[in-house]
């Protein structure tokens, strides 16, 4: 009775779940282990190709031009981070007590995450234009000097990961309110009754008591700083090969250069491939790191 | 209960990854049923004057119905080889960038057409004008149905303001070089520091005027690294022209996405070097009103030239049948047609050039260009050169664009490039497997 009662539920369970996991294996999984596939051959769109083991690989490593794009986005990733996360914390500090207008200004500073990065980069775009954009005609009204934004290749990255900070430091904002609203204020009141100033409450009460979303809100950022590509294409030229003089080109960029213009789809996938094993090192650098400073015991 | 609802959840779920599968079949399934005329598949990407062929092919030609896939011009080149990976239904197909024919045919999605064209019973006209750029491997494997030619477009109105003589006036004399064409394009930005003497777009290939004309092939189809120094001073041409304004910055170009047709309509630029397309989108830029100038004030003459014997370059387009197509002789009728006096003449209405330009065709070419000798530079007999066009061309022509970016941002020498676009070109020659 007890084992059928148990095979209904897991069979209730897994009914629920499959769905999801058959658009998980179509969707996610087997085009990854195509991708994975694909990378040890020379398919270039066709019927006609062939095993070249590890010669895609070997390329990458020894190509200037896939170095380069690997430390523009190492570039593009910590500087974000630590701008989305920063930024993300301090505005939830200041939000997350009730006050009035708390709501609106909450959903002013979130607003930009639901936008659709096309769009965004689009609007920044003309907003950044060199000659007549909105910005350089203020900066001239203003007497400052003007810049050429994203026609320069000494500031297109600068102003890319600028955007970038703006869109997505609301998100990380949300998810942080919510892990402050969750610490009891008992722990607080038994750390001011033990002495403890604001800076002290903040370091060992707030951020252990943070420390799990804190934790995830870290490898999301990271993760997704890793696979940047929309404002790249839109805002530095698209098919015409990226920022000026290659400075934006991001590794995901150069992914879709070499399978979508270039028909290297191989190539492509071996750039991805060393991604992925970039993204999946890190993030479990970062699991195996989470001991040492994420909390789960603090409520 | 519990078992109805076990059941019920189980059907559901199947249900939707079932709909996953059904979707695809169903139109294939009604496809079927079709009767009558053999409709063909063809694909092509957003140009008014290709659907007007398709249109006048389909009223004309009760046995063919041509079924046209449009797809945007900017993703057409990705879309393509995606549809012909997963073997789309694709019958005929436009080629938008030529060079991309070395790799369909080397994964056997080309129709060779040399049997097809040989049951005509006489050569192709359009073939015969680009063979060059029409075979690969001994294979005709396009039919050209627009000439690729490159000219200088040039408002009146511009060199009228700046007291400068239209380059026409030197193409009479023979003097219309690159030089000419510096000293040009210098002298009206000088005269009105509003106008922009001349504009280049941002297409990697467009930094190989000179190296086409001097019959330079930057690589080789064998692999080979040909002079770059035409190249080079092109390059060089381009940076002293926009460091004084006297040509549009590229970079700004790209990062602002102005093209090439507004910064002419808006009636500012004294000169536009680009394909044999841009009277139709002249034609379309005066019926919509865009011009800020009146139809007659444009004329078009010879690219400029340090050859003896005048050469353009540009690459024609042109049409391919697929391999795994079963309708095979319906679409080579169709493309045949329009590569023929009647497609050339519907083309021409809309002021482009065809491949085989007939009587008809000039006629109507002619009501599409303003009055005077543009009619006679655009259809002048010419040498045609097509630098870039290798299986290595579009690699060549985009880390060019890069490159070239470097330099004209002032990042770099001229010897600093030449080393660095070499060793690009043997990354690209090595890396090309």
């Amino acid at each position: 009775m007890n084992t059928t009662h148990s095979l209904r539920k897991t069979g209730t369970i897994l009914s629920f779940l499959l769905p999801s996991f058959i658009g998980f294996l179509i969707f996610v999984f087997s085009p990854m282990i195509g991708a994975i596939a694909l990378s040890f051959t020379n398919y270039s769109g066709g019927p006609n190709f062939r095993f070249i083991g590890l010669k895609n690989y070997m390329v990458a490593f020894t190509d200037q031009n896939f170095l380069s794009y690997l430390l523009v986005t190492f570039e593009f990733m910590t500087i974000t981070v630590i701008f989305q996360i920063g930024l993300g914390l301090g505005f939830a500090l200041l939000l997350s007590r009730n006050f009035k207008g708390c709501s609106t200004y909450r959903g002013i500073l979130y607003l930009p995450n639901i936008l659709s990065s096309v769009a965004v980069g689009l609007a920044f775009m003309f907003i950044f234009e060199p000659s007549s954009g909105f910005m350089n005609q203020l900066l001239a009204s203003l007497g400052l000097p003007t810049s050429k934004w994203l026609a320069s290749s000494k500031s297109s990255l600068s102003v890319i990961i600028t955007i970038a900070i703006w869109q997505n430091f609301g998100y990380y904002m949300v998810l942080f309110i919510g892990g402050l609203q969750n610490i009891s204020r008992t722990q607080y009141e038994a750390a001011e009754m033990d002495g403890a100033g604001k800076i002290k409450q903040f370091f060992h009460v707030t951020l252990p008591g943070l420390s799990p979303i804190l934790f995830y809100g870290l490898t999301i950022a990271i993760i997704r700083g890793f696979q940047v590509f929309d404002y790249i294409y839109i805002m530095t030229g698209g098919q015409q090969g990226g920022g000026p003089a290659g400075s934006t080109n991001v590794l995901a960029f150069d992914i879709y250069l070499n399978a979508f213009t270039f028909f290297r789809f191989g190539y492509a996938s071996a750039e991805s491939v060393i991604l992925m094993i970039i993204i999946l090192a890190v993030t479990f650098l970062q699991s195996h790191g989470q001991k040492k400073w994420v909390n789960y015991d603090i409520v | 209960m519990k078992k109805r609802t076990y059941l019920l959840v189980t059907v559901l779920a199947l249900l939707c990854s079932g709909v996953l599968f059904a979707a695809g079949g169903a139109e294939s399934a009604a496809s079927k049923k079709d009767e009558g005329p053999v409709v063909i598949s063809y694909y092509t990407w957003d140009d008014g004057s290709h659907k007007a062929l398709i249109d006048t092919f389909n009223a004309t030609h009760s046995h063919i119905q041509v079924n046209a896939q449009i797809l945007p011009a900017a993703d057409y080149e990705t879309k393509l080889t995606t549809l012909l990976s997963g073997r789309a239904d694709i019958d005929a197909f436009m080629e938008k960038r030529q060079s991309d024919m070395f790799g369909q045919y080397a994964n056997g999605y080309l129709e060779p057409l040399d049997s097809y064209i040989k049951a005509t019973g006489k050569p192709n006209e359009a073939v015969e004008a680009f063979k060059s750029s029409s075979v690969i491997n001994g294979d005709i494997v396009v039919i050209p149905w627009r000439g690729g030619a490159y000219y200088t477009y040039y408002n009146k109105n511009v060199f009228k303001k700046a007291g400068v003589p239209t380059p026409d006036y030197y193409v009479e004399r023979g003097e219309w070089t690159w030089e000419k064409f510096e000293e040009v394009s210098k002298a009206i930005t000088a005269a009105d520091s509003k106008l922009v003497g001349s504009t280049i777009y941002i297409w990697g290939g467009q930094g190989f005027f000179q190296a086409g004309q001097a019959g330079d092939s930057i690589v080789t189809p064998d692999g080979k690294i040909d002079s770059i120094e035409n190249v080079v001073k092109q390059l060089e041409m381009r940076k002293r022209l926009e460091d004084v304004g006297a040509m549009w910055s590229l970079i700004d170009m790209k990062v602002t996405k102005l093209h090439y047709s507004k910064q002419f309509y808006d009636g500012n630029v004294g000169m536009l070097l680009i394909g044999e397309w841009f009277p139709g989108q002249m034609v379309v830029g005066a019926k919509d009103g865009l011009l800020a100038f009146d139809f007659e004030d444009w004329g078009i003459t010879r690219l400029p030239c340090d050859q003896e014997e005048y050469v353009t370059v540009g690459l024609p387009t042109g049409n391919c049948i697929t391999s795994y197509s079963k309708k095979k002789d319906a679409a080579f009728e169709f493309i045949n047609w329009m590569s023929g006096p009647a497609g050339a003449a519907v083309a021409a209405s809309y002021g482009v050039l065809p491949a085989a330009p007939g009587e008809a065709a000039r006629a109507e070419i002619a009501k599409n260009l303003p009055k005077g000798n543009s009619i006679d530079y655009f259809l002048e007999p010419k040498r045609n050169n097509t630098a870039n066009f290798s299986p290595y061309g579009t690699r060549v022509e985009t880390e060019f664009a890069t490159i070239q970016e470097d330099f004209l941002l002032g990042n770099m020498t001229v010897d600093q490039f030449r080393t660095k676009f070499t060793k690009t070109l043997n990354d690209i020659i090595k890396t090309t497997y």
